[in-house]
């Protein structure tokens, strides 16, 4: 059976600008196809090239027509039940119905599926480093063959679709950005109870100290989460590391010219541990970290009565809480405060994430909805349901659907110092290690100087190649 | 007419016997064709080909030799894994085997025997993620202090234990994930030990019993011997289960904690890490693991056979 995948692999190389060409006019002018044939047999190509590459970028033949998409996803439960509400209206309009395939395994379910030569059309990456990884493969499918590039780049910042370009073309688009800088309380139980918002991580070990000197909680946490399990925990850290080291040091750590025993990744690691291990912090500290699910130990700070006063995790939290509790009113039954400063001369650090759509096929159903996510008008859907963060700029502000919602935007939008999620721009297999290593630290601190080795170990492996 | 004397040297040849003869040695192999091709295909190139792997690096760029498997027999988080393995092994066949034969032995006596059995089997039509998921509710932790809602954590606290993390505490996780696999394997040891129970002669226990032997000792001394055979059968088959285990680990654990198995550890480094030498030498160390259980078992059957 031929492939109408991807363009015929046996068109000479110097051809090839004449192809792109004919191709980029019969796309964007609209050539007929008796044209789009003449043009292409005057090249030299033989009527089964042609057809396949007509086919190839979008043509009538009815085989190239999908009427459905394949799209893996780690999203689950209510983040699946928006993306649903997303593409509703466009399943809507063209009749291609998207099936969504959701793992939290997706890194074994990807490389299975492209080893066996059998990629879904689409996947949402839950981080930019395996698009990379994929990209360099040559797994996916340029984007800006497709994507209207002026309107990609009014809408994204530059550092933004740099970080989806892989060799100079565009490989993902930037779809749900998390704000990972973020602290939830309930401020209804700070007022009453007297705590003052910490500025500074001094203050914020010594309101700890505080709470739990009176005999409660002050924080919950949760890192299970199902074969991804530590993953909170690696975001912690991240985060801590930014506001400690700041972003050279950063950069340097994330593209391993530091190595992992390196002291500042061991202080970051040991200023975490100060939370985790910290006397009466956490109910059932260390077991109940490990045992419990990153969405259910959000919880416990906003129960009658609190459980507990603090809780760290990305913006995406705030989805968790209003399904949760949905009586709470956003910015005084619970809100965010900043991540705290802890060197003072990279105050307001964020880290982030960000979900990216990539391509593995291409077909009319993947560039019609990749087209579609990209629009304002696509991920508004979401963001007035909450629980999402946009980095389009043609998104307006006043979608929203909260205050809350509304200040981890533009607090994301605003920060003096941004950093992709550290584990998300690493080679895979350090990030997997990591969050393994954190599981192991977490539950023996003792541990964290073979803990830092190991990961040394498989960054050595990883980043040589 | 002259009769003649046929022998086996010179009586006429049948058409197939000429054609064999013409096609020599040819025939027998056309028909074994089709199932050496199939072996060829699905068990014999992907062996050569991981042993291959395994002797390669970790993206199968340069030949390693012989590291992945130093490795193997070094690292203290692979000896860990194969300590694990080993615990699993001896701990889960012994279970599985001796509450196998204690519980044949004992629904033999009674008259509910169908049901009881039955009740003990049932969990074998469970899938191991299924079982996997099941038991994971029932050990489910929380602090104390708050509502347990693992079955066994809310069934000791009544006792004033305090809650334990049955998955996480290094010291009893291994043998939390090991009673699931007892919990599912058990039903199916006491069946084909009930089956062979069956078959001792009721002549030599009675026997036995004039003589004044006591129960225990009929046991120990008759039953026991008689049904060797077929405890034999069914502990291996528990071993070569047992060395390939995956599924529980992989949904209750993930390997974490200090309870990584050779097999979850084999997926984690071909699928996480990308490690494909190592996670080649895994595979063939529990193929060079399982081997001579499998010799073991087609000697026994053969003798088996031989006895018929």
């Amino acid at each position: 059976m031929p492939s109408y995948d991807r363009p015929p692999a046996d068109l000479d190389r110097r051809e090839n600008d004449t192809v792109d060409q004919l191709v980029e006019e019969y796309t964007q002018r609209g050539l007929s196809r008796r044209q789009f044939f003449q043009r292409a047999f005057a090249l030299g190509l033989t009527v089964s090239a042609a057809s396949t590459l007509l086919a190839a970028c979008g043509g009538t033949t009815s085989a190239a027509k999908v009427t459905s998409v394949n799209l893996l996803t780690t999203w689950g439960g209510e983040e699946q039940d928006s993306f649903k509400a997303v593409v509703a209206p466009f399943t809507q309009a063209s009749g291609i119905t998207v099936n969504i395939e959701a793992t939290r395994d997706l890194d074994a379910v990807l490389t299975t599926r492209i080893r066996g030569n059998n990629p879904p059309d689409l996947a949402i990456l839950p981080n930019p480093g395996k698009m990379q990884q994929l990209a360099s493969q040559n797994k996916l499918i340029a984007l800006d063959t497709f994507l209207d590039m002026n309107k990609v780049r009014a809408d994204y910042a530059t550092p933004w679709i740099d970080l989806g370009t892989y060799n100079g073309k565009l490989y993902a688009i930037f779809y749900k950005a998390a704000n990972k800088a973020t602290i939830w309380y309930s401020p209804t139980q700070f007022q009453s109870n007297g705590y003052q918002v910490p500025q500074t991580w001094d203050q914020l070990t010594a309101l700890s100290d505080q709470i739990a000197g009176s005999g409660k909680y002050p924080w919950s946490m949760g890192v299970s989460s199902a074969a991804a399990s530590g993953w909170p925990a690696s975001d912690w850290v991240a985060q801590i590391y930014l506001n400690q080291s700041g972003p050279n040091m950063y950069d340097q750590w994330v593209a391993h010219k530091i190595p992992w025993t390196d002291a500042s990744i061991k202080t970051a690691f040991q200023t975490f541990g100060r939370i985790a291990g910290g006397n009466h912090y956490i109910n059932g500290a260390p077991q109940a970290i490990l045992a419990t699910g990153f969405q259910d130990a959000s919880y416990p700070p906003f129960k009658t009565p609190p459980e507990a006063y603090m809780y760290y995790l990305g913006d995406f939290t705030a989805g968790f809480i209003t399904t949760q509790f949905p009586s709470l009113q956003p910015g005084t039954g619970f809100n965010f405060f900043a991540f705290p400063t802890i060197t003072p001369t990279y105050q307001g650090a964020v880290t982030g994430g960000a979900d990216v759509v990539v391509a593995m096929k291409n077909n009319n159903g993947v560039r019609d909805l990749v087209t579609y996510l990209e629009t304002a008008a696509a991920q508004t859907i979401w963001v007035k349901r909450g629980g999402f963060t946009s980095v389009n700029k043609s998104v307006d502000l006043s979608a929203y659907p909260n205050v809350v919602a509304k200040d981890s935007a533009s607090q994301l939008v605003a920060a003096p110092i941004f950093r992709f999620g550290a584990g998300d721009i690493m080679p895979p297999a350090v990030q997997q290690e990591w969050w393994k290593g954190m599981l192991t630290y977490i539950g023996d601190q003792s541990q964290l100087d073979s803990v830092l080795q190991d990961i040394e170990g498989v960054a050595q492996q990883s980043y040589q190649s | 007419m002259a009769t003649t004397l046929y022998t086996r040297a010179n009586r006429p040849k049948s058409s197939g016997e000429r054609w064999a003869r013409r096609g020599g040695a040819l025939v027998p192999w056309l028909w074994i064709a089709p199932a050496i091709l199939f072996v060829a295909i699905f068990l014999l190139y992907p062996v050569i080909n991981t042993i291959w792997l395994s002797l390669l690096n970790f993206d199968s760029s340069a030949f390693a030799g012989l590291t992945n498997y130093r490795r193997i027999f070094t690292d203290p988080r692979m000896l860990l894994v194969l300590r694990n393995n080993l615990l699993w092994l001896v701990v889960g066949t012994v279970a599985t085997v001796f509450l196998g034969l204690v519980i044949a032995v004992l629904v033999d006596r009674v008259r509910i025997e169908s049901i009881a059995k039955s009740a003990i089997f049932i969990p074998m039509a469970i899938s191991f993620v299924g079982a996997g998921v099941i038991w994971r509710f029932v050990y489910q932790y929380a602090p104390p202090g708050q509502a347990q809602t693992g079955l066994l954590n809310a069934f000791v606290t009544n006792f004033g234990v305090q809650p334990q993390a049955w998955l996480i505490n290094p010291t009893i996780n291994n043998f939390a994930l090991i009673t699931v696999y007892v919990w599912m394997w058990t039903g199916f040891c006491m069946v084909i030990l009930s089956a062979a129970l069956k078959g001792v002669p009721a002549e030599i226990l009675e026997a036995a019993r004039v003589d004044g032997a006591s129960e225990v000792r009929i046991f120990f001394r008759i039953i026991v011997p008689m049904i060797a055979p077929t405890i034999a059968v069914v502990a291996t088959t528990m071993i070569i289960n047992l060395l390939k285990i995956f599924d529980i680990v992989y949904v209750m654990t993930g390997g974490n904690f200090r309870t990584n198995v050779v097999a979850v550890e084999y997926y984690q480094q071909q699928f996480n890490f990308g490690n494909f030498g190592l996670s080649s030498a895994l595979a063939v160390l529990l193929l060079i693991a399982i081997i001579p259980i499998m010799l073991y078992n087609i000697r026994r059957f053969r003798q088996q056979e031989a006895q018929r």
